[in-house]
Order: structure tokens, then sequence, then C-alpha cells
């Protein structure tokens, strides 16, 4: 019980961590790319591709982040485990639509400029 | 049971001597009771509110005509930057942790917090970090580059004087207060709660707090490491932010509003906190979406860690990695707007009563919803862009900020005020005082915009007239002067209460939250006994609980061995797994701050010397603190009531201590992950790169610096197996010492005999840094592995007394991670060359 309590409350952290993770990593990311001379006709179309599948694997990530707590949320428990199981749920999808949303830039703005 | 009532007065006669501070002259310098410093907290808080307030009138006559010569440019730039850095670093983080430091045990139901020694010493160490800023201001030596201090303005060239160093080493001193109540809080609020308290039946703003003082613990960091840096540049030369020579001022800002951004949210969670607990109380039922309210405040919380580049979109950073700071500012409206609505929804389903504190939030959601609106507008890059760094920004931020802290932190004020007094909440004047408050807010602010508008940049501090300037200033200096009056009233209206008030029942807002079952004015020891709660409401479900449990009818009743007891919980489910014993008053806190003054005042002044001297004294009062903690006999399970036997916090398998080490050093690695962060920064963003040469290859550096690592973590490890065993520990905590030297060796070498020197480009100062930061590592898990051989052979350690050997290898798997990327750094990337 306490174990299983102890995996759950990490649950709480684990959609956002890895929403900061992906955040962090598309910003140096690009930063880097910026760095080391990439500009518009200049390896940008590489530099979106290798962004944009950083994006995907995050995306990837973060659905099955979702469909685990979900799976949980609805196997149902009362008390704090279904506190906490649903607030992982709700963390989860919030954090695939937060990804999503912030990484979308990747795919349509100039790189570089 | 019928509650006679003489057991209740023989428990208080037992328990209020045992809690207390000592009754001699000087025994309030040793007190470490969480009421007493809580209260310390608020009051000097309050203080430092005054003191801003009237810098801020300064400001405000200044700007009410053009060409006023009321106060000169120097003068103008030292009133603005204190004012920012009292009301952002004096008033409102200290606020929230005296609010936190009374009320925290009070709604978690025990009767202190886990560490009531680093209470007190943050106190000391954020009275005396606000007193070098106070006496700096009326030596005229105040800091004068604005409160976010941007280099190069504050920058040795550009501010010679003293000034700077002075906001660098006052505020870092008071950080080390914030930084020691967040790990204070977060282990509190995990541990040390009453039996039955699950999460999900925490109190919201237990919640609040604890995920505001996780924030700290990741937030303050940056600020700290960014400080340190340009103190080093400042008496040092080390360039980090000198362009000249491979620096970036940008890399200040960077630091500074990865810090700053985040610091919005800590301000504002915990005054959402109140709201979240004061609300459902005047609405008269249950708070509407309790666990949609905790998820929205997680992501909240980790969004706005995402949006520091939104306060540097002028910078020249490429548009794509704005749109995604961009995007983040809009996104974290999402979480603010869940609990906004949350308490809309209360407000409609329940009966509201328009008392006093509901005033003040009614004031907040018009004050705070136009300030996000305004943040929206903000966000969006190219209207930004338009209006950086005019008024219409100083308006933005006050929005949020007054609105989003003052307006709850004064109804939370308003709403607690008889559970600390025992007087009844006069509604003379408070209402007055409200609207004055409110009007005046909005007379100062509003209009501001419009200046803001007008192209009236901040930090001017005058005006040519003719520029559509002046009625708007004038409009809102008036504004400002009302507002004034109106928080004096605020001032008037407390101290009546506080001493003439009539006496108040118990629970004068029929609330359910278990401080409002304690007796009025609340005694030392908070409750006679703990209550096993069941309800997140235990007073509605037992209004009789608080007579209850002043008799001695839950937990742990009465005196024991002179012990001062509470329960430790398991974190999830609530339920007891150790008796905490706290420590009782003592002077050492107070010694320690004074040590840790004198370190950052011979700094100061440029005494090098004399800093080393009191950074070893620092440390020998923080031997005697960390040794009187423990117990030399085995355990004995004690009956805490009800049948449970539970054993003594320092024979837990995770007391608090374990967990402050485990929150030490979460703040440890965000401070090493900025680093990092700022290394890299330099690596591949700075002018001037590549250095003129790179540190010399050396393989025998990094392979004993390695070894070190790698040994040290393994006895450490090994140590606390033969314990666990029974076995003696024998050559483990030696062998790990001895590694600890070699790791200390290890990275001291690189800037003394491999690094350029440190002056002579960023390259050479970040490597002094990093090295440093190793070097020091080193030193502690030295100091760490002879504590735990010491305490292992004074009769400390058994099996089941393991601590002081799980604590130092908690340090040691920290120190071996972060030290092979160290290596790496140093070492490695040299290899790779620069991009």
């Amino acid at each position: 019980m306490r174990r299983e309590l102890g995996t759950e409350a990490l649950a709480l952290v684990a959609p956002f961590a890895l929403w900061g993770l992906a955040f962090a990593l598309l910003y140096a990311g690009h930063g880097l790319a910026c760095g080391v001379g990439v500009r518009p006709g200049n390896h940008d179309g590489l530099t979106r591709l290798l962004l944009a599948l950083l994006l995907l694997v995050f995306l990837g990530l973060h659905a099955w982040l979702a469909w685990l707590f979900l799976r949980r949320w609805r196997r149902g428990s009362e008390g704090a485990v279904g506190f906490i199981r649903l607030a992982a749920w709700v963390l989860g999808v919030a954090a695939f639509a937060t990804t999503v949303w912030t990484g979308a830039p990747v795919l349509f703005l100039t790189i570089c400029s | 049971m019928a509650i006679g009532r003489g057991l209740p007065l023989r428990l208080h006669r037992e328990l209020e001597p045992l809690w207390s501070a000592p009754a001699h002259r000087l025994g309030f310098l040793a007190a470490v009771n969480h009421s007493v410093i809580g209260l310390r907290f608020i009051k000097t808080a309050m203080l430092f509110f005054l003191i801003g307030g009237i810098l801020g009138m300064l400001i405000r006559a200044q700007l009410a005509g053009p060409n006023t010569q009321f106060l000169d440019a120097p003068a103008y730039a030292q009133v603005f930057t204190m004012h920012g850095s009292i009301m952002m670093f004096l008033f409102a983080i200290p606020l929230i942790e005296g609010l936190a430091l009374y009320l925290l045990p009070k709604l978690l139901g025990s009767r202190d917090l886990a560490f009531p020694r680093l209470s007190a010493f943050g106190y000391w160490c954020y009275l005396f970090g606000g007193a070098i800023m106070i006496v700096a201001m009326l030596a005229g030596v105040a800091p004068d580059s604005g409160w976010f201090m941007y280099t190069p303005l504050s920058s040795k060239p550009f501010s010679p004087g003293i000034n700077a160093d002075v906001w660098l080493i006052g505020i870092t001193f008071v950080e080390v207060s914030a930084v020691c109540a967040a790990v204070e809080f977060m282990v509190t609020v995990l541990k040390v709660r009453t039996a039955g308290m699950a999460l999900n039946q925490m109190p919201l703003l237990c919640w609040y707090l604890w995920v505001t003082s996780a924030m700290m613990l990741v937030g303050f960091p940056p600020l700290i490491l960014g400080s340190i840096l340009l103190e080093l540049e400042r008496a040092f030369g080390l360039p980090f932010f000198d362009p000249t020579r491979g620096g970036d001022p940008l890399l200040w800002q960077h630091l500074f509003w990865l810090f700053g951004h985040p610091e919005v949210y800590i301000i504002f969670l915990p005054a959402a906190g109140v709201i979240s607990t004061i609300l459902p109380v005047f609405a008269g039922r249950p708070i509407v979406g309790y666990t949609w309210i905790v998820a929205a405040l997680i992501a909240q919380a980790f969004i706005s860690f995402g949006l520091w580049v939104h306060h540097m979109f002028t910078t020249g950073i490429p548009h794509l990695s704005l749109a995604f700071f961009s995007a983040a500012s809009l996104l974290v409206v999402v979480p603010t707007a869940v609990q906004i609505f949350a308490w809309l929804a209360t407000l409609l389903k329940g009966r509201p009563r328009l008392e006093l504190p509901m005033l003040w939030i009614l004031g907040f959601f018009f004050i705070f919803v136009a300030g996000g609106l305004t943040g929206v507008m903000v966000a969006v890059v190219p209207f930004d862009w338009q209006v950086h760094d005019t008024h219409f920004v100083v308006a933005h931020l006050h929005y949020v900020l007054v609105g989003g802290f003052v307006f709850p932190m004064l109804a939370g004020i308003y709403y607690w005020m008889p559970q600390v007094t025992g007087r009844r909440s006069d509604q003379g004047l408070g209402r007055p005082a409200f609207w004055l408050i409110f009007i005046g807010f909005n007379l100062t602010f509003w209009i501001m915009h419009l200046t803001g508008l007008l192209g009236m940049p901040r930090r001017v501090y005058t005006y040519a007239p003719g520029l559509g300037w002046e009625w708007p200033n004038l409009v809102s200096s008036i504004g400002g002067f009302v507002m004034a009056i109106g928080f004096a009233m605020v001032l008037i209206d407390l101290l009546i209460q506080w001493r003439f008030a009539p006496h108040t029942a118990h629970n004068p807002w029929q609330a359910g939250t278990l401080e409002w079952g304690m007796a009025t004015p609340v005694p030392a020891y908070n409750i006679a006994s703990l209550p096993i709660v069941d309800s997140r409401d235990p007073l509605h479900r037992n209004p009789k609980l608080g007579a209850s449990l002043a008799a001695g009818e839950g937990l742990l009743a009465g005196k024991r061995n002179e012990w001062r007891e509470t329960l430790g919980v398991e974190p999830s489910s609530g339920k007891p797994d150790q008796v905490i014993l706290l420590p009782g008053p003592t002077y050492i806190p107070l010694l320690t701050a004074l040590a840790a003054a004198g370190f950052f005042i011979t700094f100061l002044f440029g005494v090098y010397a004399g800093s080393a001297v009191f950074a070893v004294l620092v440390l020998g009062i923080a031997f005697i603190w960390a040794w009187e903690s423990g117990s030399q006999a085995e355990p004995e399970p004690v009956d805490v009531g009800n049948g449970i036997l539970l054993l003594p916090h320092w024979a837990a398998a995770r007391p608090p201590g374990w967990w402050g080490t485990l929150f030490a050093l979460v703040f440890n690695a965000s401070l090493f992950v900025h680093l990092v962060f700022g290394y890299l920064f330099l690596w591949v963003i700075a002018p001037n790169w590549p250095p003129p040469r790179f540190i010399d290859s050396n393989w025998l550096v990094p392979l004993v610096t390695g070894a070190g690592l790698g040994v040290g973590a393994w006895a450490s490890r090994r140590a606390v197996q033969r314990v666990t065993q029974g076995a003696p520990t024998g050559w483990a905590l030696p062998t790990a010492a001895a590694a600890a030297l070699a790791v200390f060796a290890g990275f001291a070498a690189v800037p003394l005999f491999l690094a350029p020197a440190a002056t002579s480009h960023a390259y050479g100062a970040a490597v002094a840094v990093l090295a440093g930061y190793g070097a020091l590592h080193g030193l502690l898990v030295l100091l760490a592995s002879l504590f735990a051989l010491l305490r292992t052979r004074s009769g400390f350690v058994s099996p089941a007394r393991s601590q002081d050997v799980r604590n130092p290898d908690l340090l040691w798997r920290f120190t071996a991670g972060m030290g092979f990327v160290l290596l790496f750094l140093l070492h490695g990337m040299p290899l790779i060359g620069v991009p």
C-alpha cells in the first residue's frame, strides 16, 4: 500500500516534468542550432525536421503516460489513491496539450531569424 | 465521555512551559516556537512594507509633475531600486514565510514544524540581511541599478560604489532564509501531520504552500548563483558578464528571470491558497473541484518555469524561441482560470456572506483578473515590443502583485486575526480602508497603463512638460496618496483589534479547519492532544473536537520525559509512523546567523580574511547544532494513545532529517543545473569565444578525481549496509573520508594548475567556479564522512539508529553524480571545442 501510494504520488509530478524536459530541449536545441550558424536557407529544413522529431517523441511519451494514468484511474479507487489517480490523469492530459501548444511553433515559424 | 473542567487546565499547565521560550530577560532570543517565529516574520515584513510604501510615495511625489526637483537622479535611482527590492524580497516572500510558519502546524494538527531551529535561524538571516539593505539606504549607498540589477549597469565600471554589492550580498543573505523555509515547509507538509490526514484531506492551503516551497527550492538557486557570479566579477574581476572577455550580460538576465518569473507565482500561489481556504468558509460550502485545483496548481507551478524569456522579448533572441515562451505565457492563464472558476462556482453554489475578508477577496477578483488580462497582452511579442520598459509594464506588474498578493493577504490577516488575538474582528475602520485602497490603487495604476501607452519609460526621474504625461502622472500620484491613507487605516485598525477589541468565540467564522479548534490566543503547544481526522473539515464533522482535544482525548496527550512530541506520518496516507521529538529553545540559530552575518558583512567590505574566519565559525556552530540531535540509547516504542506504539523519529526509516537532506539536495541540484546552463550558455552564445586557450589536457587529475568519486560513494554505501547488518563500519567511513580528500584535491587542482587565469576570459572564470563547486563538495563529503565516523564511535549509530550514516550517504551519491558531470564539462568539453 505504502509503495503503491508513493508511486502514485510521483505520477503527479511526471507529466509536467516531461513537458519541462521537452520544452528545455526544444529551446536548447534551437539555440544550439542558431549558435552553430543555421540560418534561413542554410540547414534550416534539417533543423526543423530534427526539432519536429524531438517534439514527436515527447508527444508519444506523453500519450503513453496519459493512457497509463487513464487505465489506472478507470481501475477505480477511493481515498488518497483515487484522488492521486484522478489528478495524475488530468495532469497527463494537460501536459500532452501543453506540449502540443508550446511545441507547435516548430512546425511553421522561421528557424533562427 | 464528559470532559472534566480540570483536565484541560492541568494539561495546559504541563505543556505551556515545555513549549514556550525561557522566561528570563533574554529568553526571547532563544525562541524556536513556530507561532513566535511566524509572528516575528509577519511583523518584520509589515515594517518593511511600511518602509517600501514610503519609498513608493516618494516616487509618486517626484513624478507628480514635470521637471520636479524633489529628488535628483541618483537619489531617485536608489529610491525605486529599494522600493522594488524591499517589496519583493523583504515583504512579499517573508510575509508568506511568516504566514506558513504560523499556520502550517495548526492546519496540519501538529504542535510545531519539522525543524524549529531552522525556522529561528531563517528569521535571523532575514532580519540581518534586511538590516544590511536598510542601513545602506540610510547611509546613502543603497542599491541603485533597479530591482533586477541588470548588467552591465550593475557591473563595476558603471556602478563603482558599494551600492550593487549591498544588493547582491544583502539579498543573498535574505534568500538563505527563504531556502531554509522552503525545506522546512516541504518536510512539514509531507511528514508532520496529524493522524489520518491523507493527501486528499489536507487543507488546500497546505497543498499551495507545499507546491510553492518546491518552486522556491528550484527557482531561487538561479538568483543566488547569478548574485554569486556578479559579486565574483565585481570583487575579483571574473568576467562572466563582460563581453570583451568572453562574458555576456544576457547571462545575468537569463539567471535573474529564471528566478524572477517563477517568483511571481511563488508570491501568487500562497495568496491563492488563502483564497481557497477562506472563500468556502464565507460561501458556506466546501470548495468546488478540490482535485482539479490541486492539479491546476501543480501545472501552474511547472509552466511558470517556462515563461522567463518573456521578460527578454527585446533582447534579440530568435523568433522561434520567442514563440515558445509566448505560447507558454498565454497557456499559464488556463490553470489560473481553473482556480478562478472553481472559486466562482463555490460562491454560486453556496450562500456567500460579505464579511470583511470576503470584501478583500472580491477586490482581488477585480484587480487580479485585470492584471491577468494585461499579462496576456504583454505575452504577445509585437505588443510587448511596443510597451517594453514603459509605465504600462509597471501598471501590469502592480495589478498582478498587489491584486494577486496584497489583497488576498489582507483577507487572510483579517480572517486569522481572531485566531491570533482571541479578539473579534472589528468592522469599524476595515471597510472604509478597503474602499480607500481599492479606489486609490485603481486611480494610481489604471491610469498608468495610459501613461505607458503614451510612451513614458520607467525609471526616469523626471520628464519635460508637453508630452501628455502631466495629468495621468498627477492622477497616479493622488491615487497613490489615497491608497497610502487606506493602508495607514488598516494598520490602525489591526492595532486596535490587537489591543482593544472584545473577546470572541473560538470559531467566529464557523470554519472547519483544525486551527479553529485550538484555544485563542493559541497556546505555545497548539493542542493538548492530536486528533485523528477523516475529513477535510474536521470541525464541521465534530464541532466539539477542540474541547475534546484540549481534554487530552486525542493522541500524544500531556507531557512525557520533558519531550516536545508531535506525530510523524506516512506522506500519502497520513498513517502515523513515528513520534517526532522536537528540540527546545536554544541560542544556536541566533549565533549561527550572527556568524553568517559576519561572513557577509566582511565580504561586503572586502575583508576576505575575516570572511574566512566567520565561515569556519559557521561550520563550527553547525557541527554543534548537528551533534545535539539523535540519541545514544536504543529506541523504546512510545505509546501515543489508542493502542498505537511508535518509535522516536531518530529510529524511524525516514525521519524528517532524511527528508530535509533530500530537499536540500534538490536545491543544490537546481543550483548545479543552472551553473551548467551558465557554462554552456557562455560556450555556445557568448561573443569572443573560443578563449585564447583551454585547460591543459591531463589524464591523472580526472582519473584521481573520478576514482575518489566512485570509491567514496561505494564506501559510504558500504557503511550504511554494515550498520544495518549490525556490523562495525570498519574501514568504510575512513575510506570515504580519504576518497573525499582525493575529490577535493582533484577539483582544486584544475584552477590552480591546469586552467587559464580566471580573470583573463569568461572560460577561465567559469572553469574556476565549476571546479570550485566540485572542490566544495569534496570538502562537504569529507566533513560528512568524518562526522559519521565520530557519531559511530560515540554510540549514536546502531541498526535501529542509522541516520548519521544515511544522510552523508545521500550527500555522497549526489556528489558522485554531479562530480562525473563536472569531470566531463571540465576535461571533456575542450576536446569537443566551441561550435
